[in-house]
């Protein structure tokens, strides 16, 4: 049984990281270019800044994975995204369970890449996309899952641009938005 | 932009004019028409823009069922009618291209 998340939590945990990643981002840029580079204690600011960098960089990229990895990690992050956005709903994306064993077939099915190109959509629609698309992958006969995947990714370019016309025009027909 | 009928468009119509009432979902539209997901689901989300069909998720617990939630299509009524119409002014697909078809998605 998997504990109880508060998405509030893990989005306060979220931003945390982000501002410490930006922060350390900036003090690198900074002690580059200044004219005391290196000098005195600015080295190992630096080799801090650095080492937070390439440690966020690295634990993020490994923690996107396909949720079978997870699972057999004994990881047990949740989805946090919600399908259509916007509904509150705790989306299955990304962590949804499959039963201790895992899939049947273990074959990873480029899993980043989907999340990558999903990221790429506007928001609720790369959303709904990728879950659907995670929907289906989990279900199809694993000799026909390679396909599925390269499939879903020929038709992605094709796509995102019709999503963002079709968002550009929805935001459009809104309106400017007014303050207050 | 009026929606253009292609081949594809043409298959995955059909397969919901079928029975208009009925739900499908996405892998269950891929095998029935012998495109693959990639190909069906912009069509889909295309006929959904233009109103022709409406969309849901399913009501499930993964963790029960052990699999995500699908994602159900169906026609709406005005769909039904509009799909129905442009079907019979379309041009029907010749045997060669929707062997074409097949073969360039690998599908048998």
């Amino acid at each position: 049984m998997m504990p109880a998340v508060d998405p509030r939590e893990e989005a306060r945990k979220k931003r945390a990281k982000f501002a410490a990643l930006v922060t350390a981002a900036t003090v690198i840029a900074a002690t580059t270019l200044s004219e005391s580079r290196f000098h005195d204690w600015v080295w190992a600011l630096w080799l801090v800044s650095f080492t937070i960098v390439v440690v966020f960089t690295t634990f993020s990229m490994r923690q996107i994975g396909p949720p079978y990895r997870r699972r057999r990690d004994g990881g047990s992050r949740p989805g946090r995204r919600g399908r259509d956005g916007g509904d509150g709903e705790v989306g299955e994306v990304g962590g949804h369970p499959r039963g201790d064993a895992g899939p049947a077939d273990p074959a990873p099915y480029r899993w980043r890449t989907l999340l990558m190109v999903s990221r790429m959509m506007p928001g609720p629609a790369g959303r709904r996309w990728l879950a659907e698309a995670e929907s289906l992958l989990s279900e199809i006969a694993a000799a026909r899952r390679g396909a599925a995947v390269r499939s879903y990714l020929r038709s992605a370019p094709r796509l995102t641009v019709m999503m963002w016309a079709h968002e550009v025009l929805r935001l459009a027909r809104l309106g400017p938005r007014r303050p207050g | 932009m009026a929606l253009r009928l292609t081949v594809q468009v043409q298959l995955v119509v059909q397969a919901l004019l079928r029975d208009p009432a009925r739900e499908m979902y996405g892998l269950e539209l891929s095998e029935e028409t012998g495109l693959q997901p990639g190909t069906a689901y912009p069509i889909l989300l295309r006929l959904e823009q233009e109103g022709w069909v409406t969309s849901r998720w399913e009501d499930i617990d993964p963790q029960t069922e052990k699999r995500p939630a699908r994602r159900y299509y169906r026609l709406t009524a005005n769909g039904a009618v509009q799909a129905s119409s442009r079907l019979a002014g379309a041009s029907r697909p010749s045997g060669a291209a929707l062997r074409r078809l097949a073969e360039g998605e690998g599908v048998a």
